[in-house]
């Protein structure tokens, strides 16, 4: 079939490799984040990379195709790879959990995958962490998720953040107040996700002008809740004013907390899935201007996968945490000490007294390498790989030359003197 | 910083009235009247940062937020379809998206493609292109030109053309004529999905300002 044996130079397209220094970055902000997840009782799941299309299907919607990377497995079945982890995981608990085992709480760090079908170079591959509060309708648990968020990215990103609130059943009931049809509906929502403001205005205008102009007003980032209760309650619509109880009630108790400075109202918020059914939001950077993640209620989806278990949820996108990091804190990720060790005389001998130096190093929680062979390049290797020092032993393994690279100062010393000057400078 | 907005304005023909408009919203453009080819503009009155840039390019700056706003036509964002807010239609810098031919030609080139099935249309709007021929169910093959697109059929290269005209003297000039509208244009006002949340009383100002110059 490949008559060119070549390999390809290259990466599927919107595929990326990811070098050893970004990944312990990105481990930085896992462990972060994992910590806060473990405090509060979540436990970690694992599913696989692909699903049958058909399930996945069900969580995305209509457009499905355009989202998924599919294609046949050995027995003819279409299978995709993952768009995101709510809807495996909402298939997870619709096949393996009991009704009486709710609720479960669960949490990840997964890639997904979406297809993207404009031919700008977009991504398509996606590093989420984020959990599900599986089993119940509490608005308490939206409450729980959110404040989960805020201390996650205190950690990370200090202020740099705003998360935008919205709520599903309060747009619906807007929609209603507004007499549109199913059709209309329909146009209403694809606008929004396409962000195209001016075809809303021209349409709704067609309707009835002041009730247009209270719905744009409605669908923009609104601070101050009093300034959006006011239009909520001049709509004077009982289902508008009972559909808003959610949002105010979680507003609220945020609010006791002195989260309220984290949110604002935009009930323009309107994900590319469908699947959410009440709360729903979005997390913005202030300093990369880009969405750090989202999240929502979604209390008909595991129902699908056959478990009748109301749930919410969100994931953080840790390519853009990581970018939010590096343009504001530099010194958020401190390099641990890092010993590069070396003997004059490569002797078998020699290597094994190498390796047992290096374990009493390692010992004292100092990365050490070890270079078992002669090279003449060692300080460009060990400048190349940014490590603290490089310790060349003499031949009859007693003493050791260090070299400090940060301030190109050499030292000479007993090899087992060494151990201590280490000690000195790993706690420094 | 967080009290700068930057926006992204359009070189060439929607350059002057873009400029006009802000100055009728009571901006200062003091700094668009240097004479000179900075791609950097800064209004310290109302702390504005312009970065002017072609056309096709101001819907790639806002989506990636490198500015927060930006003004351009509603035919460069067919083309490009970016994630981007669409917030107001200014009602300038008017144009149609037209299907053009030579003239005498129109009965030719439709029965050129009942024979061949077949029509070379050359363009800058490739996407635009695409999708409408792509909804009318008819296959063409699509000639992307930088400019000059008017030359194409009068030079053989494309049966017909896909062009934005505001008056359709340089499509008459060219001894062209017009066959189908596919859309109409004017200036849009776009803006970065975060920023619009993170600015957005900066930017809420703004819009209410133009909104009363359009007015």
């Amino acid at each position: 079939m490949f008559i060119n044996n070549k390999i390809e130079e290259k990466l599927p397209e919107g595929f990326r490799d990811i070098f050893p220094v970004e990944a312990e970055e990105r481990n930085v902000i896992k462990n972060i984040i994992k910590e806060e997840f473990d405090l509060w009782g979540y436990g970690e799941i694992k599913t696989p990379v692909v699903e049958f299309t058909k399930n996945i299907a069900i969580g995305v919607g209509k457009n499905w195709k355009d989202k998924l990377i599919s294609f046949f497995d050995s027995d003819g079945n279409l299978v995709s790879l993952r768009t995101d982890m709510t809807i495996p995981i909402a298939r997870f608990t619709g096949m393996r959990i009991k009704k009486n085992q709710l609720p479960v709480k669960f949490y990840y760090f997964a890639n997904s995958f979406r297809q993207s079908n404009r031919q700008k170079g977009l991504k398509r591959e996606y590093n989420q962490a984020g959990l599900e509060f599986i089993g119940s309708d509490s608005y308490m648990c939206d409450v729980e998720v959110l404040i989960i968020i805020i201390n996650i990215l205190n950690k990370i990103v200090s202020n740099n953040f705003l998360i935008g609130l919205g709520d599903v059943n309060l747009s619906e009931a807007l929609y209603d107040w507004l007499n549109l049809n199913k059709d209309d509906k329909e146009f209403i929502k694809s606008n929004l996700i396409l962000k195209n403001y001016v075809a809303i205005r021209e349409y709704l205008y067609k309707f009835n002008k002041n009730k247009a102009e209270i719905f744009l007003n409605l669908i923009k980032p609104i601070k101050d809740i009093t300034k959006l209760e006011k239009i909520l309650k001049d709509i004077n619509d009982e289902k508008v004013i009972n559909s808003f109880n959610n949002l105010k009630i979680i507003y609220g108790i945020l609010n006791e907390l002195d989260f309220n400075k984290y949110f604002i109202f935009d009930l323009g918020i309107l994900r590319d899935f469908e699947y959410y059914t009440g709360l729903i939001f979005e997390i913005y950077s202030s300093n990369i201007n880009s969405i750090l993640g989202s999240g929502g209620r979604y209390n008909k989806l595991i129902k699908k996968f056959g478990l009748d278990a109301p749930a919410t949820g969100f994931a953080l996108d840790i390519d853009m945490l990581h970018k939010s990091i590096k343009e504001s804190n530099l010194s958020f990720f401190k390099p641990k000490l890092k010993v590069l060790i070396f003997c004059d005389n490569d002797s078998e001998e020699n290597n094994l007294n190498l390796l047992k130096f290096a374990n009493k190093l390692r010992k004292l929680g100092i990365n050490t390498e070890i270079l078992y062979e002669k090279n003449k390049n060692i300080f460009f290797i060990a400048k190349e790989n940014k490590f603290n020092f490089v310790g060349i032993i003499n031949d009859n393994f007693e003493k050791i030359e260090i070299t400090n690279l940060d301030n190109n100062k050499i030292i000479n010393l007993n090899l087992n003197d060494s151990l201590n000057y280490f000690k000195n400078e790993g706690f420094n | 910083m967080k009290d700068l907005i930057k926006i992204a304005i359009p070189k060439g023909y929607l350059l002057n009235s873009t400029i006009e408009l802000l100055k009728k919203a009571g901006y200062d453009t003091s700094c668009f009247e240097e004479d000179s080819r900075k791609l950097f503009l800064n209004s310290k009155i109302d702390n504005i940062k312009y970065i002017i840039t072609r056309p096709m390019d101001v819907p790639v700056y806002v989506e990636s937020g490198a500015c927060d706003l930006g003004f351009v036509g509603k035919d460069v964002l067919l083309e490009i379809e970016s994630n981007v807010f669409e917030l107001l239609d200014l009602g300038i810098g008017k144009c149609r998206i037209i299907i053009a031919t030579k003239n005498d030609c129109i009965e030719k080139v439709k029965e050129h493609y009942e024979h061949f099935g077949l029509i070379k249309v050359a363009t800058k709007y490739t996407n635009i292109t695409k999708k409408y021929f792509e909804k009318k169910g008819m296959q063409v093959e699509i000639i992307k030109l930088y400019g000059s697109v008017e030359l194409a059929p009068i030079l053989g290269i494309a049966d017909e053309i896909l062009d934005i005209t505001a008056t359709g003297k340089t499509i008459k000039e060219n001894n062209l004529v017009e066959m189908e509208t596919v859309g109409e244009s004017t200036t849009r006002l776009i803006a970065n999905e975060v920023s619009f949340r993170v600015k957005n009383e900066l930017i809420e100002n703004f819009i209410n300002k133009l909104k009363k110059a359009i007015n």
